[in-house]
């Protein structure tokens, strides 16, 4: 058994105990998705040394000892073990910060949280096309609730909309699955990429563009964003923090997986055209935002554009990327939830004139995040951006100069998002004409006399700081691990072979 | 020689003039008056054609004045809107046509996801 695969019933079985738990004693509903959360954490840690003790460096489980391919299998590589981890780390750190956030310890709340992690871990771990597809549903599923947890009209709006654009990109996966398992007879990735390999079909484009616009949808990429920037600013924001990080991260991972493994294909052109387009409108749109959550949002989808560009020509930098914008992400969406505990106004005008008291964790977090984002030196954001533009400029000097123009541009948006935030007039001057002690709360903790500190904020903060700081710091190690990864997805025979025990 | 006596005389008079508004300066920084708080408030009294806080409080930005429009404004309620942050860059380029895009739309967003089904369709069409 894959020490990391105990992640899912782990979760799974959390999801189910704790609405029970919280008829009895609410108090235990957040240590419970704490614990579950950390738990299936330490078990994608403890993967890393048999799978880098394994010949092949890739792990396999067929589930109910069936035979390959008619079972399915559980397949863990470094790019996908990678992809867990950081999907167990964020889900960590957002279930330690809920727990200051979230009022009355909500069990349909951290239910919900521990199935969408169920489900992104699930995606990562599958080496079965119709199950990465049942795995995403439960990912969608969680993900639509949750965007409608406040049910106020914004959140039930954007949750439909969700729900609408989601269920039209998980029809054209699942019409994409249903000809590949068509053409070949088989669900098994490693099964599918013999069967392609051998028998070179017409409709193959065809379910390599159906697959491709559906995870495109779930990833965010432009033109299929604009569900993103509603989502994010109508759901609680320690969620917008998976779905910005690990989710649009498992998303990209499993389009690597279909494009690489199975396909054994690189779209370097339409890649770098969608990417550019995504980099360029993203930071275009994140500048005139005034709801910080819409910033975040448009500054992430910016991120993506950036990915797809360094998978175009550089796959080292592209891992190097995917890792260090999970990280960056994660630590921008806790820093403005820490920050936002006490109110539910998200608009950067209004809240430059409140009195949000935060603790110096916060704009140190937020701040070190954007500065990161943007790509400043001595922050892992620098580490892979530099990769991006060194491997851009030799082929393609055009991407090169949209790219540090990008980044520019976030650099622009996100001193204006720290400054109003943080450094204008209303802050750190009493109570200014808007304090945050005057607002309805809702769902929001509104303890008039709660300072948003402590180790739930701190914990995840300081741990995140610490992150950008050493890949910023010692960038050639997280070079060296990407380095090894983009090897063993460069080669999808490996795969196969450890699949089907060839 | 008239040149030269003129010369003196000016650097003199200007000489004097910085010193006196030093000194005068001096004075205001001793005394921790800063001008502001809105000329006619119960807050303020006339001295000297300036108006000062009544209070004496210590002004905390290292600043004189603060003002907008040619009125003295309180710093406290100071505060700057989000859309004047890059905004003859925004409107130069013409970047907020991208933001009328976004209509909200559902069906926008959709009739969007369709053309881009054809588009990728058409390129991997062509292309593999």
């Amino acid at each position: 058994m894959i020490p990391s695969f105990l992640a899912i019933p782990v979760l799974l079985c959390a999801a189910f105990l704790i609405p029970l738990a919280g008829i009895h004693k609410k108090k235990w509903v957040p240590i419970l998705a704490i614990t579950a959360t950390l738990v299936s954490f330490i078990a994608s840690l403890m993967t890393i040394t048999p799978l880098l003790n394994s010949t092949d460096k890739i792990l396999t489980h067929q589930m109910g000892s069936w035979q390959v391919p008619y079972g399915i299998t559980i397949a863990i590589d470094q790019f996908s073990l990678m992809i867990i981890t950081l999907i167990t780390f964020t889900g960590l750190l957002a279930a330690i910060l809920s727990k200051k956030y979230i009022k009355h310890s909500k069990p349909e709340y951290y239910s919900l949280l521990c199935l969408l992690l169920a489900g992104l871990t699930g995606m990562a771990h599958t080496g079965d096309l119709f199950n990465l597809f049942v795995f995403l549903e439960i990912t969608s599923i969680s993900s639509y609730a949750l965007t409608a947890f406040y049910t106020e009209k914004k959140s039930c709006e954007a949750s439909i909309k969700y729900l609408i654009m989601g269920a039209f990109a998980t029809s054209l996966i699942l019409l994409g699955i249903a000809l590949t398992y068509g053409l070949t007879g088989t669900l098994n990735m490693a099964d599918i990429a013999i069967a392609v390999n051998n028998n070179p079909s017409p409709t193959i484009p065809i379910i390599i563009g159906l697959l491709l616009t559906g995870l495109a949808l779930k990833s965010a990429i432009v033109p299929l964003h604009a569900w993103k920037p509603d989502v994010l600013e109508a759901t609680p924001i320690p969620i917008g923090a998976i779905f910005a990080s690990a989710s649009t991260a498992t998303c990209l991972y499993a389009i690597i997986r279909i494009l690489y493994t199975i396909f054994d294909i690189h779209l370097t052109t339409l890649m770098l055209a969608a990417g550019t387009i995504t980099m360029l409108i993203g930071a275009i749109l994140a500048m005139q935002q005034d709801n910080i959550l819409r910033l975040l949002a448009y500054s992430a989808i910016s991120q993506v554009g950036y990915i797809m560009i360094a998978f175009a020509t550089d796959t080292t930098s592209a891992i190097f990327h995917l890792f260090n914008i999970t990280i960056i992400e994660a630590l921008l969406f806790l820093s403005v939830s820490a920050l936002l505990i006490n109110t539910k106004e998200t608009g950067m005008t209004k809240l430059s004139t409140m009195n949000l008291n935060p603790a110096k964790i916060i704009p140190t977090a937020f701040l070190v995040g954007a500065l990161s984002n943007a790509g400043i030196p001595l922050l892992n954001g620098f580490s892979s951006k530099w990769l991006i533009y060194i491997t851009t400029l030799e082929t393609y000097p055009l991407i090169t100069i949209a790219a540090v123009l990008t980044s520019a541009l976030t650099l622009a948006y996100s001193l204006k998002a720290y400054h109003m935030l943080f450094r204008s007039a209303g802050h750190g001057m009493g109570k200014g004409p808007g304090t945050a002690t005057t607002k309805q709360q809702g769902d929001i903790n509104h303890n008039t006399a709660q300072k948003n500190t402590g180790p739930a904020i701190l914990i995840p903060l300081i741990t995140l700081i610490i992150i950008c700081l050493y890949f910023g710091i010692f960038a050639e190690q997280g070079e060296l691990i990407s380095q090894q990864i983009a090897e063993s997805l460069s080669n999808n025979n490996i795969y196969i072979q450890a699949v089907l025990n060839k | 020689m008239t040149i030269h006596n003129l010369d003196l005389i000016l650097a003199v008079s200007i000489l004097l003039t910085a010193i006196f508004m030093i000194a005068k300066n001096k004075m205001q920084y001793r005394t921790k008056d800063w001008v502001g708080g809105g000329s006619g408030t119960d807050s303020t009294k006339h001295k000297g054609g300036i108006y000062y806080n009544a209070k004496k409080e210590e002004f905390p930005y290292g600043k004189t004045k603060t003002y907008t429009c040619g009125e003295d404004v309180n710093p406290r309620e100071l505060n700057t809107a989000q859309d004047t942050f890059y905004n003859t860059f925004i409107k130069t380029f013409k970047l907020n046509k991208l933001k009328k895009l976004h209509t909200g739309r559902l069906t926008d967003y959709l009739y969007w996801i369709f053309a881009s089904l054809v588009i990728i369709l058409t390129i991997l069409v062509l292309i593999l």
